[in-house]
């Protein structure tokens, strides 16, 4: 009946307070959601450049993932339908929208690509068409519900929401690879490979741009100490750069001049997903409120 | 009409009673606080001092936390501003909080009471009625006194008349005649709210008594 409530009191009188809502608790459900959802529409999205319907699968499952476990951070999940009210303003109920178009029209898609209808008849191509817009509406969503917070200056930013488009793309690359090595042991192909570098390489620089941008704002500041030296900068220097970007990184590069067979490439996805698994909690934690007063009145 | 509250910094004592009245008025549970004191401590020794900044809903006349409600469940009344929650429609997504720069909002995950392993108290049990776990809640400025004509609980019984509870949008209301004699400010007006909560600065020149 009476466990630790998430409103701290010592919160009450904290001059940078922390965002906690979305990052402790059941948040992890949150967090976990958006990683799935971005990754599977990664997946849809390279499943259909490279052909790759594994990848297509794989990124339907993801997104269908992604929303039931979402389901599980809402205080009333059976209300969860009510979220598709305000698509005029909000980002939430966008993103339910892109869902509910994406998933039975991927599905149709997938299932014609297996056989059912081929994936060249007109209304294999309908089905397309509207996969790609539910993929576009769930690649822009999540980045926009944190960006439009004014209130928390870490995702108030431009970037944020290429730089989740970028990380979506990162992967459905990983997932990509996880589907080549079941598939493909022996494709000699790196299209996955490339698209990973180039997404791996965007997330990168859009990060360091935005820590270039907000270096002069006191509270981003704040929030990027927590992740360079505070309580999250193990799961930022493990999670984040070492498994998320060094080891597969590693792998990838490795790939072209020689083959890293089917444990190379589940490794290199895995770690790759677990990263971007733990940069989207660490955004997630590292929000901070921009002050109530202005540091010239303390 | 907009309803508006002007919180006067050199006359608020920092007692707490509004934030004792809030509570009981709306029963909140434990880590609820609809009226809360935020302390900041100015200047550096010997010339340092607190100063108690009383913050609650800022009831704003561009609330960001209706924007991002996906239900609609955060509205804001037409016809005097406030801004409400219909918990009948809140999902627990918590967008409005991640929204609201003035920490006003607070997510009930479950009722909790007060006495540990003692059950809710008859008091409890009474007020806790009002209040659906699962869903957000804020200071909705009193709005079952407003109707019956009478002011929110913790302008009403503030001792020291730091709160003065009004119409904005009337030029000779008393809220809007101290913001314009007395300099009133907004907290963060550069996030573009426009707050309806107004507060009047500890350091000013004493002019007669209200």
């Amino acid at each position: 009946m009476n466990r630790p409530t998430l409103t701290l009191y010592s919160d009450l009188e904290a001059v940078y307070r922390p965002e906690r809502v979305w990052a402790e608790g059941r948040a992890i459900a949150l967090v976990l959601a958006h990683f799935l959802s971005g990754a599977g529409a990664g997946a849809w999205l390279l499943g259909l450049v490279l052909d790759l319907r594994l990848a297509l699968v794989l990124g339907l499952v993801a997104v269908v993932l992604g929303g039931i476990v979402h389901l599980g951070f809402l205080g009333h999940p059976e209300r969860a339908w009510k979220m598709m009210m305000r698509p005029q303003s909000s980002w939430i109920s966008r993103g339910l929208w892109s869902m509910i178009v994406f998933v039975p029209t991927a599905a149709l898609y997938v299932a014609g690509a297996y056989g059912a209808w081929g994936t060249s008849s007109a209304f294999a191509i309908v089905m397309l068409v509207l996969s790609l817009l539910g993929m576009a509406g769930i690649f822009l969503y999540k980045g926009f519900v944190y960006a439009v917070s004014r209130a928390v200056p870490l995702w108030n930013s431009p970037l944020l929401p290429v730089s989740y488009i970028a990380i979506g793309v990162r992967g459905g690359a990983a997932l990509a690879f996880v589907g080549l090595a079941f598939a493909f042991p022996d494709s000699g192909s790196h299209s996955a490979q490339t698209w990973w570098l180039a997404a791996t390489a965007a997330t990168i620089f859009l990060f360091l741009l935005e820590l270039a941008m907000g270096r002069s704002d006191s509270t981003i500041s704040r929030s990027l100490a927590v992740l360079n030296h505070g309580s999250l900068a193990w799961v930022f220097f493990i999670g984040v750069v070492l498994l998320g970007v060094v080891i597969p990184s590693a792998l990838v590069i490795a790939s072209y001049p020689a083959a890293i067979g089917v444990a190379g490439l589940l490794v290199a996805g895995i770690t790759s997903l677990v990263g971007d698994l733990a940069y989207k909690y660490c955004m997630n934690t590292a929000g901070t409120y921009v002050p109530l007063v202005p540091a010239r009145a303390r | 009409m907009r309803y508006g509250m002007v919180l006067d910094l050199r006359r608020c004592i920092s007692c707490y009673a509004c934030q004792v009245a809030c509570k009981s008025e709306n029963a909140t549970p434990p880590g609820v606080l609809y009226a809360w004191a935020y302390r900041v401590e100015q200047g550096e020794y010997p010339n340092a001092r607190q100063v108690y900044i009383p913050m609650l809903c800022n009831h704003c006349d561009e609330p960001s936390c209706v924007g991002v409600c996906p239900t609609g469940a955060t509205y804001k009344r037409p016809e005097d501003g406030i801004v409400l929650i219909d918990s009948d429609k809140c999902v627990g997504c918590r967008a409005c909080m991640t929204a609201c720069p003035y920490h006003a909002r607070y997510y009930l995950d479950q009722i909790r009471n007060y006495y540990p392993g003692q059950g809710l108290t008859p008091y409890e049990e009474a007020g806790y009625e009002r209040h659906n776990a699962g869903t957000v809640e804020k200071c909705n400025f009193c709005v079952e006194r407003l109707e019956r004509g009478e002011e929110p609980a913790c302008v009403a019984n503030c001792p020291a008349v730091a709160r003065i509870f009004g119409d904005l949008d009337d030029p000779d209301s008393e809220v809007s005649m101290l913001v314009r004699t007395d300099a009133g400010y907004q907290l963060l007006p550069e996030l573009g709210n426009d707050p309806s909560v107004y507060y009047l600065p500890a350091e000013r020149p004493v002019k007669e008594s209200r």
